[in-house]
């Protein structure tokens, strides 16, 4: 239902793979839900708490004073405090359900500087017709994060790899929907990655949501794990698509 | 608001007004925005950047007029005094650069005029150098003429020597027509004095036979300088020769054998046949009791080119063949058949001549190569090599001496070598090219390319006799009673 | 067509005058005298303010001075969109020379996107480009291109260089002709009241039936409101580069002659004055 040879998809096919997702991700408790802009137009949407990246956190307390401070007393703080805060068997699953109460609630003082909030949202580009990733991140004291940051929170080896083109990868954007500055992984190559992906797929006749899998290779990148549990769920042939507003 | 089905007509009005449309519009947006205030603001800009400039300036007077104290003028003073000293040494050390620098450029002006000498000099060589060029030029052309002329002068030559030579070979044909007209004349002479010669002996014989008269060989009618007179039973035989010439018309490499009842006989032949060339006479003698041989008793391709010479041993059934292919066969006569038995090679040319020594166990050879060969009949290379010579050995006799040979050159020498030393003994000057030699107890006789037949005295070396002969000597024998001297002419006669 | 030519020409040398003002907020060492521009309305804020930027640096110290950003009448002004759409989406009624107070300070990080180079704008720019030709020509078109032809279109932007940008733009508007026009039309629509920013769907210029689609068309199709129906007042002016082309014009010329640079035709849909 989702797969296309060419390696994109129609919007149509973006809304139903997003209520799918939806679904699973309600069952999951994964934290996912839909924001309605006008009607049908819409958008996934995600909060999750990310711990500061260990090694870069020196040289970014140097750039922001603020943040320096409040860093200072406990040096290493991340992987003191991870098994403290990720106490249950399931480490994301844990760690998203925290988060979401996380949006409304004050979190515990000790975490405050050594987590950053990211907020990601799944949007259509009707022009490369493909999902496209924004997201962007604050500090707990609702400080944007610039562009460096989010680099430095980037795994070392998605790193190398993307800055060799900067402009393809992650820059700072509009959200189309908001008008507000969101970073963005650019789309222009998504059609590229996936389409061999899908290929596979329909040689094989699974079908595949194509939002699913093309988060599983983009979330990464950027801190969004997606738990393998989405893929096992499937295998129990829940209804593939039931219309479901919102 | 466009119609649907607008014809071409009304779409193209359509598209003018819209077009207009947007052209009016953008000029208009452009009176209003763009130009109404492009003065305005070039003009505010310019002045906002003379009142920086005035406001810059106003600002540094009160700094530097207001507050000036003496202290701050000596200071200045002293400063303009400090940089005064620095300008002054300044001074001087360009001074000093320009003189310095004043030496190079005197160097290099003094650089600057040798290297123009030396161009005035490469000039001048340059020219003598273009006047050789065109003095060689001048030269060059006139030589050029006359190479022109001279090739014209070769290319008329030429045409003229053309002509001769046609001219040359319609005197050519009428001559070769004139010669056989000449042989064929002749032919019809011998046929007819032979066969009257035959009749007359045919009524000998009948006479004879009646009469029971004992014959004394008679006037033996010389045989072939070839066939030597070979054993007893053919000296014994009442021998009635009948000499007659073959015009050889066999292919060359054949031997032929004449085995008539009693009599021996050998027919040598050497090709090129029909045309009257000199190598191509060995006459045939052929002995006849009663008839005349009429074929080959043993044929056989004995070598790879023509032969030359051929030679019986004197007491063996031997036969020694030479040829133009450099190598002297043996060959053993045993009943009326040819079976080879050795080879002698070591010549570097062809064999012209070939001769058992009395022992029939050594072969004398002369060859092309300008010497004559001694071979053991058992050794196959040769034993002694006579050089001397300086053209082709013609004739290679053993004298009655032992161990001396006696050779005869178309170097018109005659020459005697020791065979012990295998060094020549004697020279004498023929005077004429030597075709074949025979020897006596007490002379060597050599047959000569200057129709004469001269007779030596090894001892004495010196001719002691001349005989003329009709043409040139071809070949020469002596009858086995060394008595009578057989020799073979260019003009067909014996 | 020859008139054509100077359409490309009049859209490109539009201009628009400015007087930029400092946030009275500021921290100054005396009084800043305003400063008047004329803004291309083709190019970007941050390309062409250099000389504003310093002409208040130099009334200003330089610890107070932080990222430049720009107002009108209170809403920050986003230096990704061309200068000549802010112009008509905020203040195409207003009285001329265009009144924007600069501001050194509290950068609103929450509605506007960081400048810190002009490579920032070259990425932003060529990205729009890239998109545009993805709705025009499956990306093939930019694809093909070489990175200096890419630098070109820049170059000609950042430079003012009319025939340099267009003599490689050129390629970007080309179409098969037996399609009558792009796959796509890269156009957005901006809507001055509304929550909703800007409008940008898929829109062939050409009808299934095989007639040719107007400005009309697209706007019956994307923004009714903006249309006025028989008897009706007039509530929406469609500016494009601040004319009012008439809706009969075929949208494929429209998308070849009055876009951007960025190979986007943005157009504004702005109230009309009540006054």
């Amino acid at each position: 239902m989702t797969e296309k040879s060419c390696g994109v998809l129609d919007e149509e096919e973006f809304y139903k793979c997003c209520r799918l997702l939806l679904q699973q991700s309600e069952q999951l408790r994964d934290g996912w839900s839909w924001e309605a802009v006008q009607g049908s137009e819409g958008y996934l949407k995600k909060t999750a708490l990310r711990p500061v990246p260990a090694p870069q956190r020196e040289e970014e307390s140097g750039s922001h004073p603020q943040m320096h401070s409040t860093c200072n007393p406990s040096p290493q703080p991340p992987q003191e405090e991870q098994p403290v805060c990720v106490a249950s068997s399931d480490p994301s699953s844990s760690s998203d359900e925290l988060e979401d109460e996380d949006d409304n609630s004050c979190w515990v003082a000790e975490n405050i500087g050594l987590m950053f909030q990211f907020e990601y949202h799944i949007l259509y580009s009707c022009s490369y017709a493909v999902p496209v990733l924004y997201f962007r991140a604050f500090t707990l004291e609702g400080r944007s994060l610039t562009l460096g940051e989010v680099w430095s929170c980037v795994h070392p080896n998605f790193r190398i790899c993307l800055q060799s083109c900067p402009l393809n990868a992650i820059s700072q954007q509009e959200h189309p929907l908001l008008g507000q500055p969101f970073f963005v992984f650019h789309p222009c190559r998504t059609e590229d990655f996936m389409k061999p992906m899908l290929q596979a797929a329909q040689d094989q006749h699974r079908t595949v949501n194509y939002v699913l899998s093309w988060l599983s290779v983009v979330g990464p990148v950027v801190g969004l794990d997606v738990s393998l549990n989405y893929s096992l769920e499937r295998l129990p042939g829940a209804p593939p698509c039931s219309p479901r507003q919102h | 608001m466009d119609p649907g089905g607008a014809s071409q007509r009304s779409g193209r009005s359509a598209e003018t007004r819209w077009r207009g449309h947007i052209v009016r519009q953008l000029k208009h947006r452009d009176r209003s925005q763009n130009a109404m205030f492009q003065d305005l603001i070039r003009f505010y800009t310019q002045l906002l950047e003379k009142t920086n400039l005035t406001k810059r300036l106003l600002s540094r007077r009160p700094s530097a007029g207001g507050g000036a104290s003496l202290s701050s003028l000596l200071q200045q003073n002293c400063q303009l005094k400090k940089t005064t000293g620095e300008l002054a040494y300044q001074v001087v050390e360009l001074q000093q650069q320009i003189r310095s620098k004043e030496c190079v450029v005197q160097e290099q002006q003094a650089r600057l005029q040798e290297e123009e000498s030396r161009l005035t000099g490469v000039f001048d060589t340059h020219r003598v150098l273009r006047e050789r060029v065109e003095q060689v030029e001048v030269e060059n052309r006139t030589l050029k003429t006359e190479y022109d002329e001279l090739l014209e002068r070769q290319r008329w030559a030429e045409s003229r020597l053309r002509e001769e030579k046609v001219q040359e070979e319609h005197l050519l044909e009428d001559m070769m027509y004139m010669k056989k007209q000449a042989a064929a004349l002749m032919n019809t002479r011998n046929e007819r004095r032979s066969r009257a010669r035959q009749a007359t002996l045919q009524k000998e014989l009948q006479t004879a036979a009646r009469s029971k008269v004992t014959i004394d060989s008679p006037s033996s009618a010389p045989t072939s300088r070839s066939t030597s007179p070979k054993d007893g039973h053919q000296d014994e035989s009442s021998r009635r020769t009948r000499g007659r010439l073959f015009r050889s018309a066999s292919s060359p490499r054949n031997l032929g054998f004449f085995f008539p009842s009693l009599h021996l006989f050998d027919r040598k032949r050497r090709g090129h046949s029909v045309c009257l060339q000199e190598d191509q006479l060995f006459p045939v003698g052929v002995c006849l009791s009663a008839r005349v041989p009429a074929r080959a008793l043993h044929v056989l391709e004995a070598h790879e080119e023509g032969i030359n010479a051929v030679r019986f041993s004197f007491g063996s059934d031997l036969l020694a063949t030479g040829g133009t292919d450099r190598v002297i066969k043996v060959w053993e006569v045993r009943a009326g058949s040819l079976t080879h038995r050795t080879t002698l090679d070591g010549s570097t040319e062809g064999i012209t001549c070939v001769e058992f020594d009395p022992t029939g166990w050594k072969i004398l050879a002369a060859s092309y190569d300008r010497s004559a060969l001694l071979w053991q009949l058992d050794a196959s290379v040769p034993k002694v090599t006579l050089t001397g010579h300086s053209r082709k050995v013609t004739a290679a006799r053993f004298t009655c001496v032992p161990h001396q040979v006696v050779t005869g050159s178309q170097d018109r020498t005659v020459r005697l070598w020791d065979l012990h030393r295998a060094a020549c003994v004697q020279q004498v000057e023929a005077g004429s090219y030597c075709t074949d030699l025979v020897c006596s107890e007490s002379s060597i006789i050599s047959g000569h390319f200057d129709s004469k037949i001269r007779v030596w005295d090894p001892r004495a070396v010196s001719c002691v006799q001349e005989l003329p002969a009709q043409g040139r000597v071809t070949s020469l024998d002596l009858s086995s009673d060394r008595r009578q001297l057989l020799s073979c002419c260019r003009d067909d006669c014996l | 067509m020859a008139d054509d030519k100077d359409v490309l020409r009049d859209v490109w040398f539009g201009r628009i005058p400015t007087c930029f003002t400092l946030n009275p907020d500021e921290i100054t060492e005396r009084e800043a005298e305003p400063y008047y521009l004329l803004l291309p309305r083709v190019s970007y804020l941050p390309l062409v303010t250099d000389k504003v930027k310093k002409h208040f640096h130099k009334v200003m110290k330089a610890e107070d001075v932080e990222e430049m950003w720009f107002e009108y009448e209170g809403t920050p002004l986003k230096w990704h969109y061309p200068i000549g759409v802010l112009f008509d989406l905020h203040a195409s009624n207003t009285v001329l020379p265009w009144s924007i107070t600069v501001h050194f300070k509290s950068f609103p990080d929450r509605d506007l996107l960081h400048c810190p180079s002009n490579s920032i704008i070259e990425a932003h720019f060529m990205s729009s480009i890239k998109e545009a030709d993805a709705l025009k020509h499956k990306s093939q078109v930019v694809n093909d291109m070489q990175k200096k032809d890419h630098k070109q279109l820049w170059m000609g932007l950042q430079n003012d260089k009319f025939d340099q940008f267009w003599a490689m733009n050129r390629k970007l508007m080309e179409y098969p002709t037996e399609e009558g026009g792009f796959r796509y039309i890269p156009f957005r629509i901006y809507q001055a009241l509304s929550e909703r920013l800007f409008i940008q769907k898929l829109f062939r210029p050409v009808s299934p039936e095989g007639n040719t689609h107007t400005l009309g068309d697209l706007l019956k199709e994307m923004y009714p409101d903006a249309l006025t129906n028989d008897g009706e007042q007039k509530r929406y002016q469609v500016l494009i580069h601040g004319i009012e082309p008439l809706l009969e014009t075929p949208l494929q010329w429209l998308s070849e002659h009055l876009s951007h640079p960025d190979n986007f035709l943005h157009i504004c849909a702005i109230p009309v004055p009540t006054d």
